[in-house]
């Protein structure tokens, strides 16, 4: 399972991993298609009440979104990430509700870290230019 | 930073306006800012540069991984330096263009034998750049200056001509720095080139490079621009004037003109009292025209005309909110893009008049000086023939404040002469100004300038600093959004006296003026400049030597920048409310809060709290105070 660390004090608020999760997850890995293909990031860095704050799926060992889909269409990867399944899927947005830390956003499928997947290592935390996101092994 | 919408500074007027514009679902600057958190910490430190397409580039201060040059190997003292430098360039060019546009005026105005408003400002003028004009018409005097003036922005040898304007212990300190500004363009042009890859890589030369970009905005674009004003549309004098949102009238047709360039708002004023013009509103259903100017261009028609100050930079969302304005008319600088969007949810057109300031939404109605009237003329009946489209939904504020205002150098000596022995004084000079400083009845004077920045309450750290300030006897003089603020919160009324100390509040009522001056425009920082020349001069110290200070609470623009530079460099002390971006950069932090001082006489700090910031700036002044023994 690959987690991710965020250290808020060193996050400038630059939001140059948002852009790489958005490319990361286009057709050609690059931003001007992701940017084409309206791609959501599956990382975003809030400010709230003065304080930066992630939102990014954090791999919950009892994560609330999947008791909470009418369709079951959620479902937990053997690395740990949820799997969207967008055949049963209906887009009602009750994950995006139930979940505590805002991590999920429907675009118009509900959109959830998959830690890269396909690439050696998460994009953010090798786009982040301050090591503020970390990526540890579990 | 704004968590919520919210102005504690101009309440209510604003909050009343800010709540309708929810309710209308218009979006203004304090949502843009809210939604624009968190802001790149990058670009807030300067250590961004995109100068070049090997970048963009970035210096990773925060953490000991990641890079700590540029890939051409800009250190974040280059980047900061250079990314500041072509702000103040940006904003020395802004300044100067707009100058230019007024000396290209006055060359048309006596092309076409127009009036000139002050021919002994013209007259004056042509003496002190050489040019004869004893014998010859008006308007052939007009021409030679104005032509004079165009040089000032090409020529290729020798330096401005106002730089003579300039005590000469500071010349000789700008000499020494090779600083002299020598031609506008190139001034600002050498900027640009420098600060491109790969050329000057040396923080403190960079910086060079910029402070003389930024004196020849202080001593040349604006000094020619507030000048030529002056001769073109006539010098201020003190009149009252209104102010705030609530100038705008609901059965007549509301025209709000915004920008900067006097050509336009004077052009405007003439058309609205047309007697066809005021027919044709009558005939449309409404009582008459009201002409009220926002940000810089309201505060020259206001200086020059008593035309109400509908309000500053952050209120021109608002007042087309009101759902009262007929027409937006804009020009050049501060005119937020939002406008086109906000305009279209009311009746409101947005009209726009420069070639160098389109936008995609709004009606372009391209402004001749060449044919000033007819284009004005055009404008308002525009305005007017949309009277009939204004929506049910309209709401004007109550609140609106009255001040005097008006005091340009000229009549600032004016109201000296009125308090000086006329047997063993000689008039028009500033000693009595001085003689009160020397004495300590007044301790000394600040200028409060600059925008508005969502990063500070809307108006309250200008109107704080102002009232602390004038509470400890300090004389305020104020321009462009500061001065908004000050008279929106009645600082400029005869009961502002009240808050004043004890020997500023007996200053004020001899001289029969507010303790918080209104000297203009933002390029009518050159009247603080020309104003602190003639103090230092009358006193035989260079400008560093004044018991003065200048801030800017809440600067945001880069003409801010300009300003705040050619001031520091002029010798003044400058305390900015808003960091500028460059704190990535230990080395060029220092150079402007401290290594300036040693070699200007003046410096940059940093203080947002407004109290704090009255605190430094007097405990500057006691400093001067106690070097010059007095």
């Amino acid at each position: 399972m690959v987690n991710i660390s965020f250290d808020r004090n060193l996050c400038l608020g630059c939001k140059t991993c948002e852009l790489a999760c958005a490319a990361a997850h286009s057709k050609t890995k690059s931003l001007v298609d992701a940017v084409k293909e309206k791609k959501i990031s599956r990382i975003r860095i809030k400010k709230v009440s003065g304080k930066i704050k992630i939102e990014q799926c954090k791999l919950c060992k009892n994560p609330k979104c999947i008791p909470s889909c009418p369709t079951h269409s959620l479902t937990k990867d053997e690395n740990g990430t949820i799997k969207v399944n967008l055949f049963t899927c209906t887009g009602c947005g009750l994950c995006e509700e139930a979940c505590p830390f805002g991590a999920i956003v429907l675009g118009p499928f509900p959109t959830l870290c998959d830690r890269c997947a396909e690439a050696d290592e998460p994009l953010c935390a090798k786009s982040c230019p301050t090591k503020a996101l970390k990526v540890k092994a579990v | 930073m704004p968590d919520k919408i919210s102005c504690s500074g101009c309440e209510p007027t604003t909050n009343f306006l800010l709540k309708k514009a929810k309710d209308n679902g218009v979006e203004t600057v304090w949502d843009r800012a809210v939604a624009m958190q968190p802001q790149c910490g990058f670009g807030e430190m300067g250590v961004c540069c995109t100068n070049c397409s090997m970048g963009p580039c970035r210096i990773v201060k925060i953490s000991p991984d990641g890079p700590k040059k540029g890939i051409c190997g800009a250190t974040e003292d280059t980047m900061a330096a250079r990314n500041l430098a072509r702000a103040v360039a940006a904003g020395s060019a802004a300044h100067s263009d707009h100058g230019r546009d007024i000396a290209e005026a006055l060359h048309y105005a006596a092309e076409q034998k127009k009036p000139i408003k002050d021919e002994k400002k013209l007259k004056a003028i042509a003496e002190e750049w050489g040019i004869q004009a004893e014998g010859c018409k008006i308007e052939e005097v007009a021409s030679k200056v104005a032509e004079k003036a165009l040089d000032e922005f090409g020529k290729p040898f020798g330096h401005l001509l106002f730089v003579e304007r300039a005590p000469q212990k500071r010349k000789e300190k700008w000499e020494n720095m090779g600083v002299v500004p020598r031609a506008i363009d190139r001034d600002i042009v050498e900027v640009l080139h420098s600060t491109h890859i790969g050329c000057d890589a040396d923080y403190r030369n960079i910086m060079r490079s910029a402070v003389r970009a930024a004196l020849s905005d202080g001593w040349g674009g604006s000094m020619i621009g507030t000048e030529l004003s002056d001769v073109l549309f006539g010098t201020p004098e003190p009149h009252e004037v209104e102010a705030n949102l609530g100038v705008l009238k609901k059965d007549c047709v509301n025209i709000v003109v915004h920008g900067h360039e006097p050509t336009l708002s004077e052009a405007l004023v003439v058309a609205v009292n047309e007697p066809e013009l005021m027919e044709m509103a009558k005939q449309q259903g409404a009582q008459g025209i009201n002409l009220v100017g926002m940000c810089c261009t309201g505060n020259e028609v206001a200086m020059r005309h008593g035309i109400p100050m509908a309000g500053n930079f952050f209120q021109q969302e608002l007042a087309v909110v009101t759902g009262a304005v007929e027409a937006m008319v804009v020009d050049v600088q501060c005119i937020m893009p939002s406008l086109s969007q906000v305009a279209r949810c009311y009746h409101t057109k947005l009209i726009t008049t420069s070639s160098k300031a389109k936008i995609p939404g709004a009606v372009h109605m391209e402004f001749d000086e060449k044919k000033s009237l007819e284009c004005a003329k055009k404008i308002v009946i525009e305005a007017i023939m949309n009277f009939k489209n204004r929506r049910g939904d309209v709401f004007i504020p109550e609140e609106k404040s009255r001040g005097t205002i008006g005091y340009s150098v000229e009549a600032i000596i004016r109201a000296l002469d009125g308090i000086t022995n006329t047997f063993a004084h000689p008039s028009g000079t500033v000693k009595p100004l001085i003689d009160a400083i020397k004495s300590g009845v007044l301790r000394g004077a600040a200028a409060i300038v600059g925008c508005n920045n969502h990063r500070v309450p809307h108006d309250k750290s200008h109107v704080e600093l102002a009232k602390e300030l004038i509470k400890n006897d300090v004389l305020v003089v104020t321009t462009g959004c500061g001065a908004h603020a000050c008279i929106k919160a009645g600082l400029m009324s005869e009961d502002a006296v009240k808050l004043c100390g004890k020997g500023l509040a007996t200053c004020c009522e001899l001289l029969k003026v507010p303790p918080v001056l209104h000297m203009g425009s933002c390029v009518d920082i050159s009247r603080i400049l020309q104003l602190l020349s003639i103090m230092s001069k009358y006193m035989n110290v260079d400008i560093s030597d004044l018991p003065v200070a200048a801030a800017a609470p809440e600067w945001m623009s880069e003409k801010a920048l300009s300003i705040g530079t050619y001031a520091v460099a002029s010798g003044v002390y400058v305390v900015l409310g808003v960091a500028p971006q460059i704190t990535g950069s230990e080395n060029l932090t220092k150079y402007l809060t401290s290594d300036m001082e040693d070699i200007y006489g003046g410096k940059f700090d940093i203080e947002p709290d407004p109290v704090q910031a009255a605190r430094k700036i007097l405990n500057h002044i006691e400093t001067k105070r106690k070097q010059l023994d007095i």
